[in-house]
C-alpha cells in the first residue's frame, strides 16, 4: 500500500544553518534553537537507531538519548557546521550501546517469558500480515542502504527526501557549497538505486 | 541529442525536483527518446517517493521534540547515565561563564590588530574591531596577527568561535600557544600555568566530525562518547613547563609530555594510548637531545654576548665625547654584535631541526591539521588551527 509522501514544506529563506542553531543553543541557552535541530535531524537519528536496535520503541529511546547527549556535549563540538556528522556518530554509539543492553536483557528474558512483539514498524501499522512483513523487509533494507552511506551523504538524503529541503537549502543548512550538495545527492541516488534495485523491480511496498 | 553520460548524472536531480528551466527540458527531451534514460528516470522518481514515504513511516512519534527537551531539562539523577550528566554539567556551565570572556579575548586579539598590533595577513571584514558571539567574521587565511603584550588568552571551549573553509567564524578553540614568561590559560576543565612554554591545546567534539583531526582524537572520542563521557582538553607541551590544575589535581608537565584534563579520578581509558604516544614523544626527545644541548649552549653564549653589549653601551654612554676611545669601543661592539647574531642564527637552525623531528611525529599522529589560521605573536602567541575540512 502506498502512503502519502510526507514532506514538510520549507519556509523559504528563513531557515537558520546548523551552525547558527548550535551557536544559539550554546550562547543564548536557546531551547527553541536546539528544538529546531531535533526537528531537523530526528528522522536521521531515528533511522540510524532503528537500523541498529531493530525495535521501534527502543530505537525511539535511543534517539532521545542521542539528542540529550548531543545537547550536553554541544560545547565540545568544535565545528558547529559539522553538527550533522557529529550527531550521527553519537547516534550510532548510543544505538550500539542500547542494542547490546537489549541483547543482555533478552538473554535474561529468554529464560522467562519474552513474548512482547519486537517490531521495527511503529505501533498502529495494521493490515494483512503478509503485506506488513513485506513492508518490514522494505523498511529494513532502506534503513540498511541509507546507513551505509557516508554521514554527509546520509544527512543530505534525509534533509532532501524526509524534510523536503532543496539542495540550496541543504547547502545553506550545512554550510557547504551547493555543488557539493548536488553531487552528494546524485551519488547517493546512484548508490541507493543500485542497492535497492531488486525492491524497486518488485514495486515499492 | 545530448550524450547519455552527462544526462545520467542529471537524472536523479530531475527526479528529485532539483532541475528547472532549459536544463530540465533538455533532460526530459533526451529521456523521451532514450529508453534506458527514461527507465532510470522513472526508477529515480520511484526511489525519491519511496525514500520519503518509508523514512517518514518510521520517524519518531508525536511530541518527540518535547520529550527530548523534557529529558534535557530533567533534574540530575532522573535521567539515565549518571556519569554523562555529571560530566555534562561542568563544561556547559563553564561555557556560559566563559561567554563573557570570549568577547574580552576576541577584543584583545583584534583590537590589537587595529591599534599598535600588526595584521600581517588576513583581515576582518569591514575592519571590525570587536567580535560578538553569533556574528560571523571573515578572515583570510593564513592570518597572522601580531599582538604585543598578550600574556594570557581564553582559548578553549569558545564554542562561539569556529573556523570553516578558510574563514574564521565564531570558533571554538584548539590552538598553539607560546609564552615568553609565565601566563595562564583557562579552559572548562583545566587551568595551566605556563612558563616559557610552547603548547598545543584542543578540546573537541567526537566521532566522525573529527575524523582526520588526529590519531589520538580519532581513537579517544568515539570511546568517550560510547562511555557517555565528555571530551577533555588535550594539552601538549613542546617547550617549557606547564603546571596544570584539573579536577582537583595538579600536575607538572615538561616538554614532550601531554595529558588530558578530565576530572575523573583514577586511570582513564586513554592511558594505554597516551603511554604509546608518549613513548614516541620520548623517542623524539631522545633523538633531539644532542641538538637541544647545543641549542642551550648557544643560547647561553648569545646571552653572554648580550650582557657584554649592554656593558659596552653603558661605557659608551659614560664616555660622553671621548671620541678616540668611543670609536674603538664602537668597533668592538660591532664585532660582538656580529658574533651574537651568528649564534642566534644557529639557534634558529637548531630550533628548526628540533621542530622538524617533533613536527613529523606530531603532525602524523596528534595534529594532522590544516594550516595555521591565526597567529598571535609577541609575548603571547596563538595559532587557531583549521582542521577537519
Amino acid at each position: 500500500m502506498q502512503r502519502e509522501l510526507l514532506v514538510t514544506l520549507p519556509d523559504k529563506g528563513v531557515r537558520p544553518s546548523d551552525a547558527e542553531l548550535v551557536q544559539r543553543s550554546l550562547c543564548e541557552d536557546d531551547g527553541d534553537a536546539f528544538g529546531e535541530l531535533v526537528e531537523r535531524y530526528k528522522g536521521m537519528v531515528m533511522a540510524q537507531a532503528l537500523h541498529i536496535v531493530r525495535e521501534y520503541h527502543a530505537a525511539e529511546d535511543a534517539a532521545q538519548e542521542t539528542f540529550v547527549k548531543a545537547y550536553r556535549s554541544l560545547s565540545s563540538l568544535e565545528r558547529p557546521e559539522a553538527f550533522a556528522g557529529w550527531l550521527s556518530s553519537i547516534a550510532r554509539n548510543t544505538a550500539v550501546t542500547a542494542a547490546s543492553a537489549k541483547k543482555h536483557a533478552s538473554l535474561e528474558a529468554a529464560v522467562g517469558e519474552d513474548d512482547a512483539p519486537r517490531d521495527i514498524l511503529p505501533p498502529g501499522e495494521t493490515g494483512d500480515p503478509e503485506v506488513l512483513s513485506l513492508r518490514r523487509e522494505t523498511v529494513s533494507r532502506v534503513l540498511a542502504a541509507v546507513d551505509e552511506l557516508p554521514p554527509a551523504y546520509r544527512s543530505t538524503v534525509f534533509l532532501k527526501y524526509l524534510k523536503g529541503y532543496t539542495c540550496a537549502e541543504i547547502a545553506e543548512a550545512t554550510g557547504e557549497k551547493i555543488g557539493v550538495t548536488t553531487s552528494r545527492l546524485t551519488r547517493a541516488n546512484a548508490v541507493l538505486r543500485e542497492k535497492l534495485a531488486d525492491i524497486a523491480k518488485e514495486g515499492w511496498r | 541529442m545530448a550524450d547519455c553520460g552527462d544526462i545520467r548524472k542529471l537524472l536523479p536531480l530531475l527526479a528529485s525536483g532539483e532541475l528547472d528551466g532549459e536544463l530540465a527540458d533538455d533532460v526530459r527531451t533526451h529521456a523521451a527518446g532514450c529508453e534506458s534514460c527514461r527507465a532510470a528516470l522513472s526508477e529515480y522518481a520511484g526511489l525519491a517517493r519511496a525514500l520519503g514515504a518509508l523514512l517518514a513511516a518510521v520517524e519518531p512519534g508525536k511530541n518527540f521534540e518535547d520529550r527530548v527537551m523534557g529529558a534535557i531539562l530533567r533534574p540530575e539523577g532522573a535521567g539515565s547515565a549518571g556519569r554523562l550528566e555529571r560530566q555534562a554539567r561542568r563544561p556547559y556551565a563553564a561555557v556560559m561563564a566563559a561567554a563573557a570572556a570570549i568577547v574580552v579575548a576576541a577584543l584583545m586579539l583584534f583590537r590589537s590588530s587595529g591599534s599598535g598590533g600588526e595584521l600581517v595577513s588576513g583581515k576582518l571584514a569591514g575592519n571590525e574591531d570587536t567580535i560578538k558571539a553569533g556574528k560571523r567574521y571573515d578572515v583570510e587565511v593564513p592570518a597572522v596577527v601580531r599582538l604585543p603584550g598578550a600574556s594570557f588568552a581564553w582559548l578553549n571551549r569558545l564554542s562561539a568561535f569556529s573556523v570553516q573553509r578558510g574563514v574564521l567564524f565564531l570558533a571554538s578553540g584548539s590552538c598553539y600557544l607560546k609564552t615568553a614568561a609565565s601566563s595562564t590559560v583557562h579552559t572548562a576543565d583545566m587551568t595551566a600555568e605556563l612558563a616559557n612554554a610552547r603548547v598545543y591545546m584542543g578540546t573537541q567534539g567526537g566521532g566522525e566530525a573529527h575524523a582526520g583531526t588526529s590519531g589520538v582524537m580519532d581513537y579517544i572520542f568515539p570511546r568517550a562518547f560510547a562511555e557517555g563521557r565528555g571530551v577533555p582538553t588535550l594539552l601538549v607541551v613542546f617547550e617549557g613547563t606547564a603546571d596544570v590544575r584539573s579536577g582537583g589535581g595538579r600536575q607538572r608537565l615538561k616538554a614532550g609530555k601531554f595529558m588530558f584534563a578530565d576530572g575523573l579520578p583514577g586511570p582513564t581509558p586513554y592511558d594505554g594510548y597516551i603511554a604509546a604516544v608518549n613513548r614516541e614523544v620520548d623517542a623524539a626527545t631522545r633523538k633531539t637531545a644532542g641538538t637541544r644541548a647545543q641549542l642551550e649552549r648557544y643560547r647561553s653564549i648569545a646571552a653572554e654576548y648580550e650582557r657584554r653589549l649592554a656593558g659596552f653601551r653603558e661605557q659608551l654612554a659614560a664616555m660622553d665625547g671621548n671620541t678616540e676611545e668611543s670609536a674603538f669601543l664602537s668597533e668592538r661592539m660591532e664585532l660582538v654584535a656580529a658574533v651574537k647574531e651568528a649564534h642566534e642564527k644557529r639557534i634558529g637552525a637548531f630550533q628548526e631541526d628540533i621542530a622538524a623531528v617533533f613536527t613529523v611525529e606530531f603532525e602524523e599522529r596528534v595534529m594532522r591539521t590544516e594550516k595555521v589560521a591565526l597567529a598571535v605573536e609577541g609575548s603571547g602567541e596563538a595559532f587557531v588551527i583549521l582542521d577537519g575540512f
